[in-house]
């Protein structure tokens, strides 16, 4: 009896391919202590310092499930075409007339709902509805529970749709009641020869859930919208074709069509291998957006950060990530790789601001342009730097105006523009052109005045595209790890050499940081890519996994990452501001140099900044709260459901309304004694800092290095056109990415463009998913067109915009000295009132 | 800027699946011009105001807050009859739970079914519905926390109001037994003994209409 149980579990555990079982789940069970994400890094990445808050989910992939049905047309009469939750053995083929090869498995069968249950939330149990258009619905399921995994609760999601010939009445009323589904669809239709054929099939995802479904499934709607179309697409492609496979020749009858309804047998998908992989696809797609936390807008609180009534930090802590990037990370003073990427990144900055899975109902223009950033690098330490810095250039509307009081624009324009930086005559002018409008007929001459008029007003630079001078063919793909002279900022894959090189001895190590020796490993900075092998001690692999893993194994860890005491723990006395380490030092990686090329610049810059460092730029607790996908103020969701209760309590328990009445209403007047109004909150932008996989809904990532990376990019890039054209009816769509290779210290400006402008001779491979829009416009071609837009030897970047941006970041970094020489490390407002004005040149 | 409504929706066991009380804001004070004795409503499915009126509104800043029983907009009145007979005749749900229902052609809906003891109603209880609903599905989902909690709230508060006023267990059961089989409708306000139930319901509405617009 035990053995017979053991050997259920074991084949249980086989809803997933073994080769496909997740990262994230294979790195569970893992016990590694390797945490690197401290407090600072939550603050800056994260707005928070508290890392309960951003805990991950831990969502069992048993519990996921995909049942495919078909409603027969009577009461309780539903066929299961496919049920992810049925274990089939995969050599064996798809047998249509019975069932004998599939077996539902005891242990398995009691972790999930049963499928008669199901149907009933599906399809609804009362009286059959007769429609044709596709429709959504979300049940919470009871909780089941297993004795082997314990008890979950679930949430089924329903897409219902038919496969029909008929035509779609389009009576969309005139009126303002104008229904806007998250995204549209372009429904399916099949051609038959009979007349008004007609089914409903339904799509269900079990999802399991934590205790609040809001942050898995509300916050993350539109990438499940997204998904539940596509795979919608997919199933009704299936079926149309299994449709087409079964005419009767001669007759021209159809097998599967009865009384006007199509009938296939039960379980005519289960052996499809797409709709499995669709299931590790929404495992993914739920794992990857519920549990890695978004990015705080960095550039609302940047831009509120002296408006809110708290100092908010984030500031100083950006433009010091910045500062330390163009003196420890830039190859020499001309490699100006920051300038280009802010050059790149700016004038595309709000296209950036946009959801890559989302619908303008509003939008008048018939086009869609959808940008990303990714970044690939082995070094988690390097790309959090990275992301945080980009993300400071990425605005968030909502959430600017979430965090920003009433009269912050007034505010803004108060700022004394007469505060010059001394020394430099040419600055304002200058740089006002990136908060006004990117002119690239800039009139040198006209630099050294400075410009009175400066003022913070909404941003209003006309996004200008980069001009792509030249077309790369695909071919450049395999230029990205070509040239190993070229010195990236990745950790190499070779033995690191573990001499530590004199100068470090007075550099600031805190104990902590030496202690973890896991962490060193990621402290490995890039100031080397000549040590490359396959053998580094480095690797992500060998250290435990992936990026996300990390992540989730930082909660588990015991290590102390109290903000105090690990990254801003100041050095002693040995702080040389004026100190540079040498670029000889820094080209000369080894364990420990690389520990204190991470925490020096922080520690260095930071505590000369001002003695009181720790104090001021520790991020306050009370001044923001967040979900992992959700930013909150002057409060928590918690909060709300007590105003929610208390509101609700006072009403109903009020005695006496102040009513006046007419002919036709009684007018009330609305209780005053209410609870206050609840914190407002908003979604944040799906911008994250680590990811083992690149994912198309997030606009930016860093990624671990793989070969395929840029292939995948463009195949999603494809994806979008795709997508938009066929369900959203937009004809000029652009997908741009800006792919960023540390390693190679490349950034390629990667560009899709489908619409009236493109040439037949540029039409590409076909997308994976593309055989599945059964209307995909063949003659709607598209181009692609890769650029390095950076290289080591190369810059084809905008010079003009280059330089502005140069400058600007040279300032910011000759205010900070010139403020440490003539303040002695005060920190004064007036500082901080020039540093914001460097900032929000380049941030507005 | 999307349109919200919410609306108690009410199986009848007369009239079917209807809409008792449904709150929306407008610019202007659009109500409805009809009495409402003129509608042809039971007790159990009748807005029940005083002076035979057929519209609450409430003014708040440059906005009306209108209750009444079916909205003054053709298309919301579609979109929520056809919401109300799916929710409350097609529809299984954990009644405990909320559920989300929409399709680009009735709306989108956020919704718990509750029921409440009534000794005189089909099976001794009678069903209803409490929905937010709105033209933008993501609005919808965006707002599924605070909208569900003020479900809960309501609901949790009627029901209570209900079992505190049912004095049905007072009496013997052969007396409930006989009772049964009169099929009586009753209002909501006699159900929560509450005259002003539906105002507190109008009020309701604002609040979570003001707190996810």
């Amino acid at each position: 009896m035990i053995g017979r149980l053991f050997r259920q579990n074991s084949s249980s555990s086989l809803n997933l391919d073994t080769s496909q079982q997740l990262p994230i789940q294979q790195q569970l069970q893992q016990s590694g202590q390797n945490s690197y994400e401290d407090g600072y890094t939550r603050e800056i990445l994260y707005g928070v310092n508290d890392k309960s808050i951003l805990k991950p989910f831990e969502l069992n992939n048993k519990f996921f499930r995909i049942v495919v049905s078909q409603d027969g047309g009577n009461l309780r009469t539903k066929q299961v075409l496919f049920d992810s939750s049925m274990n089939e053995t995969k050599s064996n083929k798809i047998n249509n007339n019975t069932k004998s090869n599939l077996s539902r498995n005891i242990l398995t069968s009691k972790i999930h709902h049963n499928i008669n249950e199901l149907h009933d939330y599906m399809f609804g149990c009362g009286l059959p509805t007769i429609e044709h258009q596709s429709v959504t619905k979300i049940h919470i399921l009871p909780i089941v529970n297993n004795q082997t995994y314990g008890s979950y609760k679930s949430i089924l999601i329903t897409r219902l749709f038919s496969l029909t010939d008929s035509q779609d009445s389009n009576d969309q009323p005139i009126s303002d009641w104008v229904l806007k589904p998250t995204l549209p669809i372009n429904e399916t239709k099949i051609n038959t020869n009979s007349k008004n054929i007609s089914s409903r099939f339904g799509i269900g995802l079990v999802i399991p859930l934590p205790d609040d479904e809001s942050d898995i499934i509300s916050n993350n709607w539109n990438v499940i919208c997204h998904y539940l179309i596509v795979l919608q697409k997919i199933v009704g492609k299936k079926l149309i074709n299994i449709l087409s496979e079964n005419v009767q020749e001669g007759t021209n009858q159809n097998n599967y069509i009865i009384n006007r309804r199509i009938q296939f047998p039960s379980y005519t998908l289960s052996g499809d291998n797409d709709l499995f992989n669709q299931l590790i696809k929404l495992i993914k797609l739920t794992n990857y957006n519920s549990n890695i936390p978004k990015l705080i807008n960095s550039n609302s609180l940047i831009k509120t950060s002296s408006q809110i009534p708290k100092f908010h930090p984030i500031l100083i802590n950006w433009v010091v990530e910045v500062l330390n990037w163009l003196e420890f990370k830039e190859l020499n003073q001309s490699s100006k790789f920051l300038s280009s990427l802010f050059a790149l990144i700016i004038p595309l900055r709000f296209q950036l601001s946009e959801n890559p899975i989302h619908y303008d109902y509003d939008s008048t223009s018939n086009s869609k342009d959808i940008v990303r950033i990714v970044i690939m690098t082995g070094n988690p330490m390097v790309a959090k730097k990275l992301a945080f810095i980009i993300n400071g250039l990425i605005p968030d509307s909502k959430v600017f105006n979430l965090l920003s009081d009433d009269n912050l624009s007034l505010d803004m324009n108060e700022l004394d523009i007469d505060t010059d930086i001394d020394d430099d005559d040419d600055n304002l002018s200058t740089h006002s052109r990136l908060d006004a409008e990117i002119d690239l007929a800039l009139d040198d001459e006209n630099n050294d005045a400075i410009s009175e008029d400066y003022n913070y007003k909404p941003p209003v630079i006309n996004s200008k595209p980069i001009p792509i001078k030249g077309r790369s063919s695909f071919s450049s793909l395999d230029n990205s790890f070509s040239n190993p002279s070229f010195k990236g900022w990745d950790i190499g894959k070779s033995t690191t050499s573990t001499s530590i090189n004199s100068t470090s001895k007075n550099l600031p190590i805190t104990k902590s940081s030496l202690s973890k020796s896991s962490s060193m490993a990621y402290l490995s900075s890039s100031l080397n890519s000549s040590l490359s092998s396959s053998t580094s001690n480095y690797s992500l692999t060998k250290l435990g996994g992936s990026f996300i893993d990390k992540w989730k194994n930082s909660f588990n860890s015991s290590m102390n990452t109290n903000y105090d005491n690990i990254d801003y723990l100041p050095p002693n006395k040995s702080n040389n501001v004026n100190r540079k380490l040498s670029v000889q030092t820094l080209r000369t990686p080894s364990p420990a140099i690389e520990i204190e090329e991470f925490n020096l610049p922080k520690t260095q810059s930071m505590v000369d900044l001002n003695n009181n460092l720790k104090k001021s730029i520790k991020i306050d607790d009370d001044l923001i709260s967040r979900t992992k996908n959700s930013v909150y103020k002057d409060g928590t969701f918690i909060s709300n459901d007590n105003k929610i209760k208390n509101k609700i309590s006072t009403i109903m328990n009020q005695e006496y309304f102040n009513i006046e009445d007419d002919e036709l209403s009684i007018d009330i007047e609305p209780i005053n004694q209410l609870p206050n109004e609840l914190c407002n909150y908003e979604n944040l932008l799906p911008n994250v800092a680590f990811t083992d996989e690149f994912r198309s809904e997030f606009i930016l990532q860093s990624c671990p290095i793989n070969p395929r990376l840029e292939q995948q990019v463009i195949n999603s890039m494809k994806n979008d056109l795709l997508f938009y054209q066929n369900n959203c009816k937009i004809n000029n769509i652009s997908s741009r990415t800006i792919f960023i290779s540390l390693r190679a210290r490349e950034i390629k400006l990667i560009e899709m463009k489908s619409g009236e402008t493109i040439s037949p001779t540029n039409i590409d491979s076909p997308s994976p998913i593309q055989s599945y829009f059964s209307d995909f416009k063949r003659n709607g071609s598209y181009k692609t067109s890769i650029k390095k837009v950076y290289t080591p030897t190369k810059n084809h970047g905008d010079r003009e915009l280059i330089n502005i941006i140069d400058k600007n970041l040279n300032q910011m970094n000759d205010l900070f000295y010139q403020n440490l020489k003539e303040t002695n490390n005060e920190y004064n407002n007036e500082f901080y009132e020039k540093l914001s004005r460097l900032v929000f040149k380049l941030i507005n | 800027m999307a349109n919200f409504t919410v609306c108690l929706g009410h199986f009848c066991e007369v009239h079917g699946p209807c809409s008792i009380i449904s709150t929306q804001i407008s610019k202007t004070k659009n109500i409805l011009k009809t009495k409402a004795s003129n509608l042809q409503t039971c007790q159990s499915c009748q807005l029940s105001l005083p002076n035979d009126v057929n519209n609450i509104v409430t003014k708040s800043k440059n906005e009306f807050f209108i209750s009444s029983q079916y909205p003054s907009n053709q298309d919301l009145y579609r979109s929520l009859t056809k919401l109300i007979m799916k929710i409350l005749s097609v529809e299984t749900s954990d009644i405990s739970k909320p559920l989300f229902l929409g399709d680009n052609a009735n709306g989108f809906t956020l919704t718990r079914i509750f029921k409440i003891k009534d000794l005189n109603a089909r099976g001794g209880e009678r069903k209803y519905c409490l929905m937010i609903v709105s033209d933008e599905e993501h609005k919808i989902m965006k707002n599924w926390r605070v909208s569900s909690n003020y479900l809960n709230e309501i609901i949790d508060f009627l029901q209570s109001k209900v079992n505190k006023n049912d004095n049905s267990s007072k009496g013997n059961n052969n007396d409930n037994y006989l009772r049964r089989s009169l099929v009586k409708p009753k209002s909501l306000i006699e159900l929560c003994g509450d005259k002003q139930i539906f105002i507190k319901l109008h009020l309701s509405a604002i609040e979570l209409i003001k707190d996810i617009k």
